[in-house]
């Protein structure tokens, strides 16, 4: 072959090659692939969500292409989509009003307040809906929330003739009496890894000493006395009662060391139902949840599962998909059922369906907590009702100050007082460069 | 077969022999057919690293990305960047992981490499075995190892417990601990790669000449002098390549570290590769000030290279 035969069959060759490639107008016409995304990814929510799009598909001839995260990198990950140009076209979870209203305020999100209206207003939860509101937007619909509870092995502590604890001092006073690290029991399992999981915990029991994180003028006020106070018993939790790589421990560290019996309690969500049912039965029946063990108030981190759809040629697909999943009482079920007593509905009419759930209904000790409402909550975006919308404390869970923080008096052995203070400059130091 | 003869005005370059006319010049071919991969390499390589560059000098937040938002800043990243007391941290963390990993990767992957170079049955087997960690998806081995270094259940700690080495009440929190995190990330990153290393040496001994060996045996040299003179001295060139190589892989390495330990605990992992996510893509997602960073890994990993490049010329030169 010369030259002139090789480049000739080299073009074909390439030309029929491309031509297989790319798809034709017709092809791309008839399917519609709807991206979304979402971290609430436990294989039985998977089976869920699959089997809602499979609906959606039949009723709407509408395909979607899920794509399953982690709770820690869903921000990051839709950075990174909305930089390449391709977000995805529906979100689910992700529990960032910051990042959300963030994106609202750059027009990359669609305003879901007609949804809302055409669903039924009345029916949702006033308060989750204004969690997610911007400028009289609705940025995102909060379809469940949900809050941590402390998980206890009712049998050792009727063991140790102790009482399921209210206040940090029964906490520890029983802890002192549960915990047998000889035999590989611990009596707590606060989570002290560089993780979201130990922003959460750490910054409810600075809530519950009275302390905050910013002031009502967004300034960093974690120096306080209060702050001191709460962290000084939360690391001594952690270093005495908790088991040795608790340093490490983000979420499903902190479920597992419960539901695999290393430790009496545990602070979680209503998850853990779900992983007992499936991998440790036996102790459902000595299981029971209280509030998180307060010390001046109540008061802990309440989060949403949310759906926001980004603005994109798949927006109105994406917004038929929310409809078909929040309308039906059936399909909205279907969202909450894989985790059951996990993910509260912010639709009143749901809650009914909700306790006639088997797992409900036969935990009523284990359910209460996570199911009933209550007015303890607080979110970072807003820590009391006081505080204006705080732009500022995404940056400063993802840069991990708290668990910086935390790890410096468990693993570094810094005084609580000194790692505080350093937190309180880093905090400063990152604040002072976001802007409004 | 007639040729043609070319009139006064055609050159030679675009006239074949019995084809006629070519559309390209013979001197402007390899251009042409250059030309895609340049393209390519421009592309990809050059213009990723311009706006890399260009987005270092600008305090840009990674959603105005898209829209081409962000203001110029000057020198501002960079002068941040060398008061940050974490920058200086995650330098000293991944000059030393880095640097430790690679020297055991290569002590570890010449001595398999020798071992394999041996005659014994089941040569071929043990040698495809030994690829097994480098073929192994990152994220699974990952898993593994958090199970081998789990506190509570892990094999590691069961082995000790047995072994009466350790009791249960005193369970190492391998990944849990500054040093022994540290330690147990550059256990996975040299369990991983290190084959690398045996594929190249491996290859390069078995090129050597044996009449160098038989001469050294008929002069009365014993098994550590062939080694040193005729083994080491052969595969020296190889084992600088590699070092030079598995120094920019490592350096840049983020998986392994990242998925191990998230760059805790307090921080005795925190690489530059994971310096550069949490500051250009999570919290106050500052992408200039991650791009400057990213520029200074860049201006020393270029350094290595020029280390590289000299001595590939030498060799040329040679």
């Amino acid at each position: 072959m010369d030259r002139r035969q090789f480049l000739k069959s080299a073009a074909v060759t390439g030309a029929i090659a491309a031509g297989a490639a790319i798809p034709g107008r017709g092809a791309q016409a008839q399917q519609t692939m709807l991206r979304f995304s979402t971290p609430e990814a436990d294989p039985q929510q998977i089976k869920g969500w699959e089997s809602i799009f499979a609906d959606f598909k039949s009723a709407k001839k509408v395909s979607v292409q899920p794509e399953y995260g982690l709770w820690d990198d869903l921000v990051k990950k839709i950075a990174a989509d909305l930089v390449a140009g391709t977000p995805p076209a529906l979100i689910a979870g992700g529990s960032k009003p910051g990042f959300m209203i963030d994106l609202a305020r750059r027009g990359l999100t669609i305003d879901l307040a007609k949804v809302v209206d055409e669903i039924g207003r009345d029916d949702f939860d006033a308060a989750a809906l204004a969690q997610w509101q911007y400028k009289g937007q609705q940025v995102s619909i909060p379809y469940g929330q949900q809050w941590a509870v402390l998980w206890c092995r009712t049998d050792l502590f009727e063991e140790a003739g102790v009482k399921l604890p209210e206040t940090w001092d029964d906490y520890r006073a029983a802890a002192e009496k549960i915990h047998k690290p000889d035999k590989g029991l611990y009596a707590a399992a606060f989570p002290a890894g560089r993780t979201w999981n130990t922003h959460i915990q750490s910054i409810a029991h600075i809530w519950s000493a009275g302390g905050y994180f910013f002031d009502e003028k967004l300034n960093v006020v974690l120096d306080s006395p209060e702050t001191v106070r709460a962290i000084r018993y939360y690391t001594d939790m952690v270093k005495r009662f908790s088991p040795p790589d608790a340093s490490s421990y983000g979420f499903r560290e902190a479920s597992a060391a419960y539901t695999t019996g290393k430790s009496a309690t545990t602070f979680y969500w209503g998850r853990v139902l779900t992983h007992l049912y499936q991998q440790n039965p036996a102790l459902l029946k000595v299981s029971q949840t209280v509030f998180i063990p307060r010390d001046k108030q109540y008061k802990f981190g309440a989060g949403h599962d949310e759906f926001t759809v980004m603005k994109g040629p798949n927006s109105a697909q994406a917004i038929e998909l929310v409809k078909f999943m929040l309308s039906d009482p059936d399909q909205f079920y279907r969202l909450l059922a894989p985790v059951i007593a996990h993910v509260v509905p912010t639709r009143k009419s749901i809650v009914p369906k909700l306790q006639q759930h088997e797992w409900v209904r036969d935990n009523p000790r284990i359910v209460k907590t996570l199911i009933e409402p209550h007015n303890y909550g607080a979110s970072d975006t807003f820590e009391s009702r006081n505080h204006p919308f705080n732009y500022k404390m995404d940056a400063m869970i993802s840069k991990n100050v708290l668990p910086d923080m935390v790890q410096r008096i468990v693993v570094g052995g810094d005084p609580v007082e000194k790692a505080v203070s350093a937190a309180h400059k880093t905090a400063t130091d990152i604040a002072k460069d976001i802007k409004g | 077969m007639t040729v043609e003869a070319a009139s006064p005005q055609e050159t030679v370059a675009t006239r074949v022999a019995g084809i006629g006319r070519t559309l390209i010049p013979d001197r402007w071919l390899g251009l042409v057919l250059l030309a895609p991969s340049a393209v390519v390499f421009l592309l990809l390589l050059i213009y990723p690293l311009l706006y890399g560059i260009w987005t270092s000098f600008h305090s840009v937040d990674i959603l105005d990305l898209a829209s081409g938002g962000g203001s110029f800043v000057g020198f501002d990243n960079y002068l941040w960047l060398l008061q940050n007391a974490q920058f200086w941290h995650a330098l000293k963390t991944s000059t030393l992981y880095a640097g430790i990993v690679v020297t055991l990767q290569i002590v570890l992957g010449t001595a398999v490499a020798l071992l394999l170079h041996q005659s014994f049955k089941g040569r071929a087997f043990v040698r495809g075995l030994v690829l097994f960690p480098y073929m192994m998806p990152v994220v699974a081995v990952i898993l593994v190892w958090m199970l081998l270094y789990n506190a509570l259940f892990g094999a590691i700690n069961y082995i000790l417990f047995s072994l009466g080495l350790i009791s249960r009440i005193d369970a190492i929190a391998w990944l849990s601990q500054p040093d022994s995190a540290f330690a147990g990330v550059v256990l996975v990153s040299l369990w991983k790669y290190f084959p690398f290393v045996v594929v190249i040496v491996l290859a390069r001994l078995q090129v050597i000449p044996q009449d160098l060996y038989e001469a050294a045996r008929i002069d009365g040299a014993g098994a550590w002098s062939r080694f040193v003179d005729i083994t080491l001295r052969e595969i020296k060139d190889v084992l600088i390549v590699i070092a030079l190589l598995r120094t920019i892989f490592m350096f840049n390495n983020f998986e392994v570290v990242f998925l191990l330990t998230h760059g805790g605990p307090m921080q005795a992992t925190l690489t530059l590769p994971i310096l550069v996510y949490e500051t250009a893509l999570d919290g106050d997602r500052a992408f200039g000030r991650g791009s400057a960073i990213a520029v200074v890994m860049f201006g020393l990993l270029m350094m290595t290279m020029m280390v590289y490049f000299r001595f590939l010329r030498r060799e040329d030169r040679q």
